[in-house]
């Protein structure tokens, strides 16, 4: 959804390698920008074949790497809305933080005019949710402070939605503000972006797969794609 | 390998070197690639045509003066005649023409890797993204933590080109995508690419492909095989979903590491 008005990006698997990518917009101007920013999204151009031969040093990320060749790293397409989610998602199940999310949404953000394949609201502007009332919505009191106080920031200008010096730049800048440490930063800084080194540390799940072990210090050994490896962590050996 | 030569058609290029003075040789590529190829070598996966190898180097042909994707199904040029180059914009810069066969600007764009720079790896997210669509260089260098010149410097060293010469390129490769697999007005298509005029548009592709945007919609079927699907037309089945008074919609497909450009079924655009 562009600036300025609505528009639709669908993306569908090709019949081969590649993706299908629909626009659907007001007006074309910027197209370009928004088919890079599909590709970024889609990480279209990493290259498994460098990552994975990088990774696969690590003996507990070998076989998670044969596993899933193919990994890429998604991320979001507007970089706002992801980073509310990880604030909403601060030691929450995915679950919640997806309901509560979805009603935030509906209270504060604008109704579509075409609602489609369950699209029904622009998702809330930072000016719009620098000022809400979120009570009632399944949000602590505080997580809701803070939810204000990020919205506050970007509105104002503090801190600018973009990685152009990097992840720690980043979230060094996120983390100054109340209520978000290094774990929401990190997480915002790798799915909203899809820095390929942003790694949260003290994340559960990264923590639980591989028990016993010193997060912070082991993953250096994953640089520059410590991003990939929290992805195969998360995913698991699978079936 | 099909196009005119370099230079046959356009007597005021604004492309200034020759092939032959500003080769940006592999010496780059082995210093920016993790693999370490050696001059050689990187003939190597040129001969094979492999796709793994597609978007990360280019084979310029001074014989010719075209350069190619290493997937490019002419024939392969004789060793002594090729240069290569990290990226597209650099070749064009030294004075090549793309190739109107393996389509250069169809390939799946610079990798992700392409960093012992991170910093060059973000100028280049940044400029795709459309930094230099609307503003300029000094911005995007302090939104990259740089000077102007040493941004500058960095985007030469790695990449043999300029900034500013990439986001032209990058224009021009969606624009040409654009002319030939879409029915978009050559306005419109202007627009999407991100000109600021049409007379830029104008001038530009003209210099990059020694004809003008017209010449090139016309002459679209030049090549191996018709690359893209026709359009479906608006009241065919299948887009009566569709509600009424659409917008111009673009379909294009956003190639992955693997084989893109003239076997894509793929990519079409509509005209709505």
């Amino acid at each position: 959804v562009p600036e300025g008005g609505a528009g639709f990006l669908t993306v569908t698997p090709g019949s081969g390698h590649w993706l299908d990518l629909r626009l659907e917009l007001p007006e074309l101007g910027g197209a370009i920008a928004l088919v890079a920013r599909a590709r970024r999204m889609f990480d279209c151009g990493a290259d498994p074949a460098a990552i994975n031969a990088h990774l696969s040093r690590d003996a507990a990320l070998k076989p998670l790497v044969r596993q899933r060749p193919g990994l890429r790293l998604p991320s979001a397409f507007d970089p706002f809305e992801l980073a509310v989610r990880a604030i909403v998602g601060q030691q929450v199940s995915v679950a919640a933080a997806t309901t509560v999310t979805g009603r935030v949404a509906a209270r504060c953000g604008t109704p579509l005019a075409g609602p489609r394949a369950g699209l029904t609201h622009l998702f809330p502007a930072p000016t719009a949710l620098a000022s809400a009332n979120l009570d009632g919505l399944g949000l602590t009191t505080r997580r809701a402070d803070t939810l204000r106080g990020f919205a506050q920031a970007v509105t104002a200008g503090d801190l600018l939605l973009d990685t152009p010096r990097g992840p720690d730049a980043f979230a060094a800048r996120m983390m100054a503000l109340p209520g978000i440490g290094p774990w929401t930063a990190q997480y915002v800084a790798l799915r909203a972006f899809g820095e390929p080194d942003a790694f949260p540390t003290g994340d559960l799940g990264l923590e639980r797969a591989l028990p016993g072990v010193d997060l912070a210090q082991r993953s250096l050994d994953w640089c520059p794609w410590r991003g990939y490896a929290a992805l195969h962590l998360w995913a698991g050996p699978g079936d | 390998m099909i196009s005119p030569a370099r230079g046959e058609r356009e007597g005021k290029s604004p492309q200034p070197a020759s092939p032959k003075t500003a080769s940006r040789p592999a010496a780059d590529l082995i210093s920016c690639s993790p693999w370490n190829w050696t001059t050689t070598s990187a003939t190597a996966p040129c001969s094979a045509r492999d796709p793994r190898f597609d978007g990360r180097f280019f084979t310029a042909v001074r014989t010719t003066g075209i350069y190619c994707r290493p997937v490019c199904p002419a024939v392969t040029p004789r060793r002594r005649n090729v240069t290569f180059y990290a990226c597209a914009a650099a070749a064009e810069q030294a004075g090549f023409r793309p190739c109107k066969r393996c389509r250069p600007e169809a390939s799946p764009g610079t990798p992700a890797w392409l960093g012992t720079s991170a910093t060059v790896s973000r100028m280049l997210r940044c400029i795709a993204e459309g930094a230099l669509d609307d503003g300029s260089v000094a911005d995007l260098a302090a939104r990259l933590g740089l000077g102007p010149r040493q941004l500058t410097r960095l985007c030469e060293r790695h990449l043999g080109t300029t900034p500013v010469r990439l986001a032209q390129t990058r224009r021009v490769h969606f624009a040409r995508a654009l002319i030939e697999q879409s029915a978009l007005p050559l306005s419109q298509v202007a627009l999407a690419a991100g000109f600021g005029s049409l007379r830029r548009f104008n001038a530009l592709m003209k210099a990059t492909y020694g004809c003008a945007p017209g010449d090139l919609r016309r002459r679209k079927s030049v090549g191996t095989a018709a690359p893209f699907a026709t359009a479906p037309k608006r009241d065919s089945p299948g887009h009566a979903d569709l509600p009424p008074r659409l917008p111009p919609a673009l379909r294009l497909a956003a190639t992955g590491a693997l084989p893109a450009g003239s076997r894509h079924p793929g990519r079409r655009a509509r005209h709505g």
